[in-house]
């Protein structure tokens, strides 16, 4: 594989849960949990998702994984697009028709040979669907999108893997350690019988628990222990990604700084992707490579550790820094404290979703919507005043 | 902040407090001598992980404890009075009026079916003898102050109406209802996102300086200890590990579980490469080494530590330490710091 295509490419994603009432459960409104988010993941580097609750961190996880369906976007996974994959027939056929078919025949109008309409396509992914459908028409793009489904469908329960963050309700109770960790290697057919036995007890080792603990049940573990089960776990299929969900707000803060830094070392040895999602901009930042910062449904600053924390652009990013309270006495800096609650993604407000707190607000960011742009350098931020803020 | 302490009658005074607990497996020593003095206007807290006696502390103070807790020795005096063994009915007298609290998890703190404004007024009529129309004036004055937007209304709506910092500020609302001189925070702002952490705890700033109450803050987080208190208490096992003045304990750490601790937290303000990790967990509470309570997680521990119980000795002015390598830790941070990090 092309180490340079990312693993992962979001565009666009958008997850919205219907509110139903009445008697007939009409939907009379929508949560608006993701709002038109895009973003991408290279191999081998930690993305850190934060934000506050109710920000849309978790969706993200889930739909990325599929164990949600986000409700609009393209998730292109290694260089493929993987959207249709869990869509029916019908939705399918939607999808196809919409994403590629009906912009493919407007550029032909627009641009009469295929070879212009193959130069202006921008992105790899997009080159080559239309390059299948100048060949094959739309069979060729439904062959490509929608052929051998379950192969295809195992990046999502083999390749990609979650952490979760609550270690008590997310190992079942009544099974064994040996079957928690080895149901997914008896379940893709990667060993049998004794063999399971082997790999989990080198896992737990891995992880740094007794390879003697195999035969125990969770409720014998501390916390710690566990989230160390659901990291081995998570390990046993060889994942290349790994969507660690809140997977160290759990614990102590003894224990959180052990498996912070066991999934540190599990990165570098089995050449890890994380999706690192927390609340705690601390421990996204030791953790991370880059960071988006999440507000409302929305990314409102997506760039490297490093500039992130030198020149926060958003007003949102710099009230969250400065609104943690550092362990040093002597160094009690100024706070910005910003006013109310978040809104409700109900009914999220007009124009930029973070005007009705923020410090600068103007005229302009209740009607209009900051779109995300690249303001320097890998440095996205969606504000209309970006770097106006410092403080 | 010290020296003035010493001229002033402490509010509270805590001497070797124990609090134990019946199980079905043995008596659990959940507090194993506590000793505090606690001056008027201050704030000390009380920093622990799990298990570490924190919170037990404070509902033996307020007379909170289950049924199978009971309390073996020890004092707890407040303005002169011992209340170690008041009974439940002048009990009440102190509890709110005297001694307020605010937990961690307003929700469950609230009761879902009475209004926010019901709860306050109870405490009001309870304690001040005020009429249905003057508790409700004192109750919205409250809210007022808590920073609670529209008090009139919000009065007469129900916990689940409110949203976690809302809610919070009405426990605080309730709290300080009476002019309580002191206010127990257990974990206040442990549920909330960081946002509202930090509109609390400026409340809480704001609310100490107007009424002058002396604040006991309970927490695990070192940053907001850091942020509010004049003092701290450092506990591991039902015991004080650590005591002095805030900027001693951070700066001036003479503790291994301390130090530890403060290392092993990821840090905005400073880039590590890799965090201090304290080996092991909080073992359970019938399973800790019978020494030092920290030997079997200390990376300074010799077999001394495990057979022997070290006492909490002074280290410093009004500074307190529970460790029997206190000189050796200087030279060992030193060397650790050299070589960065345990692994």
């Amino acid at each position: 594989m092309d180490k340079k295509t990312p693993l992962l490419e979001v565009e666009n994603m958008k997850k919205y849960f219907p509110v139903r009432a009445g008697v007939f459960k009409r939907v009379v409104n929508q949560v608006q949990a993701v709002d038109d988010i895009s973003f991408k993941v290279n191999y081998g580097e930690t993305l850190g998702l934060v934000g506050e609750s109710g920000c849309g961190k978790s969706t993200t996880g889930m739909s990325i994984l599929r164990l949600i369906d986000p409700t609009a976007g393209r998730i292109i996974l290694e260089g493929k697009d993987s959207t249709a994959w869990y869509m029916k027939g019908k939705d399918a056929k939607k999808y196809i028709k919409e994403v590629y078919e009906n912009r493919f025949e407007q550029m032909m109008r627009e641009f009469k040979t295929e070879d212009d309409v193959l130069k202006n396509l921008e992105k790899e992914i997009d080159k080559k669907m239309a390059k299948i459908y100048f060949e094959h028409g739309y069979h060729g793009l439904k062959k490509e999108l929608r052929e051998d489904l379950n192969e295809k469908k195992k990046f999502f329960r083999k390749d990609a893997q979650i952490i979760f963050q609550d270690p008590y309700s997310s190992l079942n109770p009544r099974m064994r350690i040996k079957n928690i960790i080895g149901e997914g290697i008896k379940t893709h057919g990667i060993a049998k019988g004794k063999e399971v036995n082997e790999i989990v007890a080198d896992l737990l080792d891995k992880v740094g628990l007794s390879p003697e603990y195999i035969y125990r049940y969770p409720h014998q573990f501390s916390g710690g222990q566990r989230q160390r089960v659901g990291i081995a776990r998570a390990l046993a299929l060889n994942p290349k990604l790994i969507v660690a969900d809140e997977a160290v707000s759990a614990l102590d803060v003894s224990v959180q700084s052990q498996v912070i830094n066991l999934m540190d070392d599990l990165r570098k040895e089995f050449n890890l992707t994380y999706i690192f999602i927390a609340h705690d901009l601390a421990v996204v930042k030791h953790i991370s490579d880059r960071i988006a910062v999440m507000y409302l449904g929305k990314i409102v600053e997506l760039t490297d550790k490093k500039k992130l924390f030198e020149k926060p652009l958003h007003p949102y990013t710099v009230s969250l820094m400065s609104a943690i309270p550092v362990p040093d006495p002597e160094n009690k800096s100024k706070r910005i404290i910003l006013k109310g609650d978040v809104p409700s993604p109900l009914n999220p407000p007009t124009g930029c979703r973070f005007h009705t707190r923020c410090p600068i607000a103007k005229d302009l960011c209740s009607k209009e919507e900051p779109p995300l742009v690249e303001l320097e350098n890998d440095h996205q931020v969606a504000c209309h005043f970006a770097g106006e803020f410092k403080g | 902040m010290n020296t003035e302490n010493k001229n002033k009658e402490p509010l509270l005074k805590i001497e070797n407090l124990k609090t134990y607990f019946r199980t079905e497996d043995g008596i659990v020593k959940a507090v194993n001598g506590m000793d505090f003095e606690l001056y008027p206007g201050e704030t000390l807290a009380i920093v622990g992980e799990s298990g570490s006696g924190k919170s037990v502390t404070s509902l033996s103070l307020m007379h909170l404890l289950d049924e199978n807790g009971f309390i073996p020795e020890g004092k707890m005096i407040y303005k002169g009075q011992d209340i170690t063994k008041l009974s439940q009915n002048k009990m009440r007298k102190v509890r709110g009026n005297e001694i307020a609290m605010i937990f961690q998890e307003p929700m469950t703190a609230l009761n879902p079916v009475y209004t926010i404004g019901d709860q306050i007024m109870e405490m009001i009529k309870l304690h001040l003898k005020l009429n249905d129309k003057e508790s409700r004036n004192r109750a919205v004055d409250l809210l007022q102050k808590v920073g609670i937007p529209e008090p009139d209304k919000r009065i007469d709506q129900y916990p689940h109406e409110l949203s976690g910092g809302m809610r919070q500020r009405a426990m605080i609302a309730m709290a300080l209802s009476c002019d309580p001189s002191i206010l127990i925070a257990d974990e206040p702002t442990t549920a909330l996102d960081v946002t509202i952490q930090a509109q609390i705890l400026e409340l809480m700033n704001k609310l100490q300086d107007d009424y002058g109450m002396a604040i006991i803050f309970i927490t695990h987080d070192l940053g907001v200890v850091a942020e509010m208190s004049d003092r701290a208490i450092v506990m591991y096992g039902g015991e004080i590990f650590e005591k002095g003045d805030i900027v001693d304990i951070f700066k001036n750490t003479r503790n291994p579980y301390t130090w530890g601790l403060m290392n092993s937290i990821p840090r905005i303000d400073i880039d590590k490469e890799k965090l201090w990790a304290i080996p092991g967990s909080v073992p359970s509470a019938l399973k800790f080494p019978k020494g030092c309570k920290f030997a079997n997680r200390c990376f300074l521990a010799t077999d001394k530590c495990l057979d022997d119980h070290p006492e909490l000795v002074e280290v410093g002015e009004n500074h307190l330490s529970r460790c029997f390598h206190i000189d050796k830790l200087k030279e060992e941070i030193d060397k650790v710091k050299a070589g960065e990090s345990n692994g």
